[in-house]
């Protein structure tokens, strides 16, 4: 991975989780990472709506949600030329290792289970962005 | 407009101060001119040597200083780089800084409900998302029937629990007969089947208990932070469920100048 930047200027990246509080505390983690731009979403649904207005360098959603789940998202991005490589993280409760092989058979780029560490996080998300 | 009728005393006197304005105009150029080429002719002005030294003896003590700074921040540098102790200092208050995080969101979230569902919402995204718990019970108090009795259940599908009759005995027990929030250090009322019961109180009033008794898979065990949190739980989730519950059962009054004058003693 390239260690170009210094910072995100002009990156964006949109959180989708339907838990407030874990929302609140992934945003806090990326506002670490300097000039990254991070837009909100309460669910799947909500993440397209906004997915269809604007361009993200990088997704981060949950897999339980209601109406539409994470790996459903995952699905439906890769399935869109646009989304076809930008980078998808999964945050979520769901530590079987059957359930991170099926996310990443979809195309999700990482998968990291709950509880999880702010730095664990920003590293991450340092190193899918190319940072 | 007006026009002055040639020699005119206006015009005149007009026509008498511009020759004078570029009269005077052309011999302050004349006069830079020679100055120019006065200097021309000297050449470059001497320069006293006590005054070159005294000056570039100011810019090598400058240099010199400078190049102390530098070996100083190299030596800073190579400290930074040659061991882990930064990273790890650094790491630890990244640590500390989302524990703390935690801990505001938590509270702000108990806080801020507005029903006893939200508050238990809450309270299970909490045990699930940032302690790591993936089974539990939250038992609310009847204190007209003095009982403990499962209203709350995430990881499973079906309320099997019995209803628990207080004062409870056994690991039950040892939190209910705090009469205050668990604190870091106290009994965690561990069991058979139980990791912890957290008593949940508002002041000294216990409103339940969360009987913790799973992990998630990924989770082994309780560590310092989640203490933290289940500290703040224990004292705020209660006054949460407390809160909505008067909030539930108030009759609506509207906000009056008078009233609310005589709450504050004005």
């Amino acid at each position: 991975m390239t260690q170009g930047r210094e910072d995100a200027q002009g990156m964006s990246a949109l959180v989708v989780e339907d838990s407030p509080p874990m929302r609140k505390m992934i945003v806090f983690a990326l506002a670490r990472i300097r000039g990254l731009r991070v837009v909100e979403a309460d669910d799947g649904v909500d993440a397209l709506r906004r997915l269809a207005t604007a361009r993200f360098d990088l997704v981060i959603t949950d897999i339980n949600m209601p109406i539409l789940d994470g790996l459903k998202l995952v699905k439906r991005l890769r399935a869109d030329e646009a989304y076809r490589d930008v980078p998808i993280i999964i945050i979520t409760t769901e530590g079987a290792e059957e359930d991170r092989q099926r996310a990443l058979a979809l195309g999700a780029t990482a998968y990291v289970t709950k509880p999880i560490q702010a730095t664990q996080v920003i590293e991450l998300v340092r190193q899918v962005l190319g940072l | 407009m007006s026009h002055d009728a040639a020699g005119s005393p206006l015009r005149a006197r007009t026509q008498a101060f511009l020759r004078e304005f570029f009269a005077k105009g052309e011999e302050l150029v004349r006069e830079l001119i020679a100055e120019n080429d006065r200097l021309r002719a000297l050449g470059p002005a001497p320069i006293e040597p006590d005054v070159v030294s005294a000056a570039v003896e100011g810019l090598g003590r400058r240099i010199a200083a400078l190049e102390l700074e530098c070996a100083e921040l190299r030596r800073a540098t190579a400290a930074v780089d040659g061991t882990s102790d930064y990273r790890h200092r650094l790491d630890e208050l990244e640590r500390e800084h989302y524990r703390l995080a935690t801990m505001y969101v938590a509270g702000s979230q108990f806080h801020s409900a507005a029903t006893v569902d939200e508050v238990l919402r809450t309270l299970t995204e909490i045990l699930l998302n940032f302690v790591g718990v993936g089974r539990f019970t939250f038992l609310a108090v009847d204190e007209e029937r003095q009982i403990l009795f499962p209203l709350v259940r995430e990881g499973v599908d079906e309320l099997v629990l019995a209803e628990v009759q207080l004062p409870a005995s056994g690991p039950l027990a040892e939190v209910t007969a705090l009469g205050g929030p668990w604190r870091v250090g106290a009994a965690l009322g561990a069991g058979d089947g139980v990791l912890m019961h957290l008593p949940l109180y508002s002041g000294s009033r216990l409103v339940g208990v969360a009987r913790i008794e799973r992990f998630l898979p990924q989770k082994k065990r309780f560590d310092e932070a989640d203490f933290g949190l289940l500290e703040l739980m224990s004292e705020h989730a209660g006054i949460g469920i407390e809160t909505a519950w008067i909030r539930a059962h108030a009759r609506e009054v509207p906000l009056r100048r008078m009233d609310l004058e005589r709450l504050v003693g004005a």
